[in-house]
């Protein structure tokens, strides 16, 4: 479990190391083990970093289908846009948070004091 | 014409999406949204399982987090009695009514009625909405005695919520194969074989006699002789559609509204969709009702589209959850036929997946526990390519990207 309250990387308070950037391949995601979880994609336009359980249910979503900048909860396909966290497709009805990435020296690092909640409800109208 | 109107009775997963579609497809409109409950619309597929185990308010369920953009007029508490499609008016129970120039017919079902003497007792339940599953919430935690009529998905998922809360469970059911039109034959009985590894009695090809009580219900009588002691009685023998607005107009009714791919109806200003709706088959022949969040959401779209005379989006291959226990089970397409089934794991472990092929092509899936092979089978089941066994089979594919990589 790593702390946020101390500067470990360098970056700044809140700032930890998920992994390099090879061991992400395009469309898929990397969970870094912090409590609540949260997952790396690399996507056609780099590194994002969001929440890793659906809002809708326990379920994963690291472990769901990413594809065209958007990630699909497995359990009962909830979609959610990367970038931003919105709801994108039912049955979730709320927006995951998004975390600041960035990448040094081939390392992609999240920051977990910015948890940015989703102002935006919907993409849906 | 031009259309400045809509009404859509029926204020639940179809009509919402509906809603939301025409908005999105530039309809600036009004939208008059219907609904015969107090509440904005909701999804309902908690109210078997996390409703009954939790305490869960209403707007954890709301279909959405905010209303307002959608400019809906929204009508609550309210039932649509007629239809004057020559005055375009809709006309409510209260005496309200609206204008429409297009009206969509969103209106679900409701619960089947037992037909056994004693289902009106205190003690007998079903789960058609949030107010039916507070209302079964509240005893079922109690309850030492739990009989469930029906095998079909809702009968198992609240046998499964009822174990959860520590009650002997009977599942009782003419049907011999539980969810068989779901998960046909052979996946019915493996889900069957869970339940029962999980205490719950399947009691299977017998019928109600009738219920016992005298305010209260105390017992389940079947047909066979035997007396079940019940404390709490739930009944799932499936729905009735909606079908009385359709009738008073002389629309074509069989087992629910008839509609075409697009949910037209037999009267060019009236649509159906959801749970109501009768249409044709996605592949092959018949006209089916699909009950699925999948099917509500996604005909709700291809509806709106169909109102404004816009193109429709194309349709997806029918998809189907239920969450029972620790099983996540997940089906598309067809998985009736046993011809040849190709399998990703073992079917006596916590999470598998099975492809039903047909002439080398994927028809249909299966999978507890391994959604993302099921979603993946839909991709390739609308490519409609043909599929190695060998790919079916092994767990390092990845299948929506080979339906990716076979567009």
């Amino acid at each position: 479990m790593t702390s946020i309250d101390t500067d470990e990387t360098g970056l700044g308070p809140g700032w930890v190391r998920a992994c390099p950037t090879s061991d992400i391949d395009i469309d898929t995601a990397f969970i870094v083990d912090v409590k609540p979880p949260v997952a790396v994609y690399h996507i056609e336009d780099g590194f994002y970093a969001t929440d890793d359980t659906c809002s809708h249910a326990e379920s994963s979503l690291a472990d769901g289908y990413i594809e065209e900048g958007w990630v699909e909860c497995e359990l009962h396909y909830a979609k959610f846009n990367i970038k931003t966290g919105a709801v994108m497709a039912p049955p979730a009805n709320r927006p995951i948070g998004t975390y600041p990435v960035q990448i040094v020296d081939d390392i992609v690092y999240v920051d977990l004091s910015e948890h940015r909640g989703c102002a935006i409800a919907a993409l849906r109208p | 014409m031009t259309v400045s109107s809509i009404a859509i009775v029926g204020a639940s997963l179809t009509g919402t999406r509906a809603a939301e579609a025409l908005r999105s497809q530039g309809y600036d409109g009004a939208i008059h949204l219907i609904g015969g409950e107090s509440h904005e619309p909701y999804e309902r597929p908690p109210l078997s399982k996390r409703v009954l185990l939790e305490s869960t308010a209403h707007a954890d369920l709301a279909l959405r987090q905010e209303w307002d953009s959608l400019a809906l007029d929204l009508i609550t508490d309210e039932h649509v009695v007629e239809l004057d499609t020559p005055g375009r008016r809709v006309v409510m129970q209260s005496g309200r009514e609206v204008i429409a120039d297009r009206v969509l017919l969103a209106t679900g079902g409701a619960a089947r009625d037992l037909q056994a003497p004693g289902e009106r007792l205190t003690g007998v339940h079903s789960v058609r909405d949030l107010e039916d599953a507070h209302a079964l919430r509240a005893e079922l935690h109690a309850a030492e005695n739990v009989v469930i009529i029906g095998n079909g998905f809702i009968g198992l998922e609240v046998a499964a919520s009822a174990r959860a809360c520590g009650a002997n469970v009977t599942v009782v059911s003419l049907t011999r194969i539980p969810m068989e039109r779901s998960l046909g034959a052979r996946w019915g009985t493996l889900i069957g074989r869970r339940h029962e590894r999980e205490g719950v009695v399947m009691r299977t090809g017998v019928g109600i006699a009738e219920l016992h009580g005298t305010s209260r219900v105390t017992a389940v009588a079947l047909d066979d002789g035997t007396v079940l002691p019940a404390d709490l009685v739930i009944v799932g023998v499936g729905m009735t559609p909606r079908t009385e607005l359709a009738e008073q107009i002389g629309l074509t009714v069989a087992g629910g509204i008839v509609v075409d791919a697009l949910g037209a109806t037999s009267n060019p200003a009236i649509f159906a969709a959801g749970d109501v709706a009768v249409q044709p088959a996605w592949r092959g022949e018949g006209l089916v009702r699909y009950e699925s969040f999948h099917n509500a959401e996604q005909q709700g779209a291809a509806v709106a589209a169909a109102m404004l005379g816009c193109p429709a989006p194309v349709r997806e291959v029918p998809w189907f959850w239920s969450d029972q226990f620790d099983m996540n089970i997940q089906v598309t397409g067809e998985v009736q036929s046993e011809a040849e089934i190709i399998l990703r794991g073992d079917p006596d472990s916590d999470a598998f997946s099975a492809f039903h092929v047909s002439d080398g092509r994927l028809v249909g899936a299966f999978a507890i526990n391994q959604g993302r092979d099921v979603r993946g089978a839909m991709s390739l089941i609308a490519a409609d390519v043909a599929v190695s066994t060998e790919a079916l089979a092994d767990p390092s594919v990845d299948l929506r990207r080979l339906a990716r990589s076979s567009r």
